[in-house]
């Protein structure tokens, strides 16, 4: 009982420092979008040059329905080619560290292609794989694929070294240490790459809508920007912006539960 | 069986140059002994080192594992008796940490041998014979103390089920003070403590020999200290052959039956030192007047193996 009750008084505990870690951030926000509206209507500029946040919450309602139908296409986008991406990265990252003259041959020529500017690729995938998912979802793996090779390779490198030598003093093989020491330090690693790897495949899935598509929330704001449609613009964006909050916040939720002993990489709680 | 520990190790309070003590181990390699001078054993139980448990024979190692590559050990003859512990003692880069592999086979000497048990130390990891204890605990966080003193041994061993694994994980645990904090993680550990798990994590393969690389290096004074006396209590109570290599002079005399004092460049044993203290030992031996000697004597030899021209006399010139 005493238990369950201090459990209880320690997480509402938690839940008002979150509130108050949070609180900051909300009155800046708030503060920034007053500015803002007093702005716009002070100096009366127009609706296609600069709406006022009032215009794009206007915007949003109106919309609503075209806007979650664009979030649906967008969202199975970002997903599928997330989920590539990072099935991919592994991949690479384990077939650099397993076969190490693989690696030395693979490693240059992803770095080489890491520096190619993939919102050029987005009309030649267009090109190749049609107008519909398969472009977008294949531009989001080549374009996130890469922090989570990079922070996966660098979880499974950081080994101790005299631990590989503790494995192989009993005998362990090197697919031992993989599965039972690499793998498993490189958990954290990799949720830091998925959580960068998750931005750039948002970002991914509106530059792949914006080469040719004919849904989605990168359509939607091509499409409104053409009709002189700022408002429109402007809370497609925003609901972009919440779909890779969320989405972020999806993942951290999965490292909480995966790596539950992981030092917490939280940027937010160190200030 | 002519390589007897008591007569190759015993260049006890001999100031003769330290080079000597090298050569005349060189010349004799291939013999079975290392050391010309037979002298009797000095404050040892007669019980432990009538056999070798390892040895090495004019051992060369060349990094990184070229026959043309310049040597970090050249030329080491050793014996280490079954059931006594040994120290490595000297200055970094001395190839001390390489010997330490190589008895764990993990790194093959370019020329020479080493035997471990009566075979090839090639063989050590296979016929899993030695636990290693490293400086750094090298716990895996997602685990308990409990897991991961069962952890080396479940990997290795698949016909040990999880329970025994367990259960023997718990006793080894027990034994290194450990037995109320099984399910806690490394996190909840403090520095000593998980050394201890890593210590009990080497005592769950019940390894014939510890092999253990400047294990508390990592650890501020008292806790090394504690730790010291808990491989005592360990040693006495399992009679396991202790490899012990480490930079501090005082952890090397109480713990020791020889002390091998090693010179850099290349990497060889200059001296070998056998403490004229007996068992058990405990924190009265720092006061005894043997122990400050030898600790002197080792100083000397550590100092010349740094090539410095040696700071304090020697113990002989002392009295």
């Amino acid at each position: 009982m005493t238990m369950a009750v201090t459990e209880k008084a320690a997480r509402s505990h938690e839940f008002a420092t979150q509130i108050i870690r949070l609180a900051p951030g909300a009155v800046l926000l708030a503060v920034v979008l007053i500015l803002w509206e007093a702005a716009i209507r002070l100096f009366s500029v127009s609706l296609f040059v600069l709406p006022a946040p009032s215009d794009i919450a206007g915007a949003l309602v109106t919309n609503a329905a075209t806007l979650a139908a664009a979030t649906l296409v967008t969202a199975k986008e970002v997903l599928i080619g997330f989920a590539l991406a990072v099935i991919v990265g592994i991949a690479l990252a384990l077939l650099i560290v397993r076969f190490r003259l693989l690696g030395r041959a693979l490693y240059p020529l992803i770095v080489l292609f890491q520096t190619v500017p993939k919102v050029a690729l987005a009309p030649i995938f267009i090109l190749w794989f049609g107008y519909d998912l398969a472009p977008k979802v294949i531009l989001i793996m080549v374009i996130a694929f890469f922090p989570v090779t990079l922070d996966m390779l660098a979880g499974l490198q950081s080994v101790e070294q005299s631990f590989v030598s503790l494995m192989r003093s009993v005998g362990a093989r090197d697919n031992d240490v993989m599965l039972h020491v690499r793998i498993p330090h490189a958990l954290p690693h990799l949720m830091a790459g998925m959580k960068v790897a998750i931005t750039f495949s948002v970002i991914g899935a509106i530059v792949g809508e914006f080469a040719g598509a004919s849904a989605g929330l990168g359509y939607v704001i091509q499409f409104a920007s053409t009709q002189l449609d700022t408002p429109m613009v402007f809370a497609a964006l925003v609901v972009v912006s919440v779909v890779g909050v969320v989405f972020y916040y999806l993942i951290e939720m999965l490292e909480h539960l995966l790596v539950p002993w992981a030092p917490k990489f939280d940027a937010a709680n160190r200030i | 069986m002519r390589l007897v520990r008591n007569s190759a190790t015993s260049r006890q309070f001999d100031n003769a140059p330290a080079g000597v003590a090298a050569k005349s181990g060189t010349q004799l390699a291939g013999q079975g002994g290392f050391d010309a001078m037979p002298n009797g054993p000095i404050g040892r139980p007669a019980a432990h080192g009538s056999q070798p448990m390892i040895t090495a024979r004019n051992v060369i190692i060349s990094y990184p594992g070229t026959r043309s590559g310049p040597a970090v050990i050249d030329g080491v003859d050793l014996a280490i008796g079954a059931g006594s512990i040994v120290s490595l003692i000297g200055p970094s880069g001395c190839g001390k940490s390489t010997l330490l592999k190589a008895m764990a086979g993990l790194v093959a000497p370019t020329q020479g041998q080493i035997e471990v048990a009566g075979t090839s130390a090639a063989a050590t990891a296979q016929r899993r014979l030695v636990g290693l204890v490293f400086q750094e605990a090298n716990l895996l966080p997602w685990k308990s103390a409990l897991e991961n003193a069962a952890f080396l041994l479940q990997v290795s061993d698949r016909s040990v089920s999880r329970k025994e694994a367990h259960e023997r994980a718990a006793d080894n645990l027990k034994l290194v003070g450990l037995g109320h904090a099984l399910q806690k993680l490394p996190s909840q550990l403090s520095g000593g403590m998980r050394q201890r798990v890593s210590i009990a994590r080497a005592l769950t393969l019940n390894p014939q020999i510890l092999l253990m690389d400047e294990p508390f290096g990592a650890l501020d004074a008292i806790t090394r200290e504690e730790m010291s006396y808990l491989m005592l209590d360990i040693w006495e109570r399992t009679q396991k052959t202790i490899v012990l290599v480490t930079h501090s002079i005082d952890e090397a005399v109480l713990l020791s039956h020889d002390v091998h004092v090693m010179g850099a460049h290349p990497g060889r044993i200059i001296c070998s030192i056998t403490v004229p203290l007996g068992f058990p030992r405990n924190n009265a031996s720092f006061a005894d007047p043997r122990f400050r000697e030898t600790e002197m004597l080792l100083r000397d030899r550590l100092i010349e193996s740094h090539g410095g021209r040696g700071g304090t006399a020697s113990a002989e010139e002392r009295k």
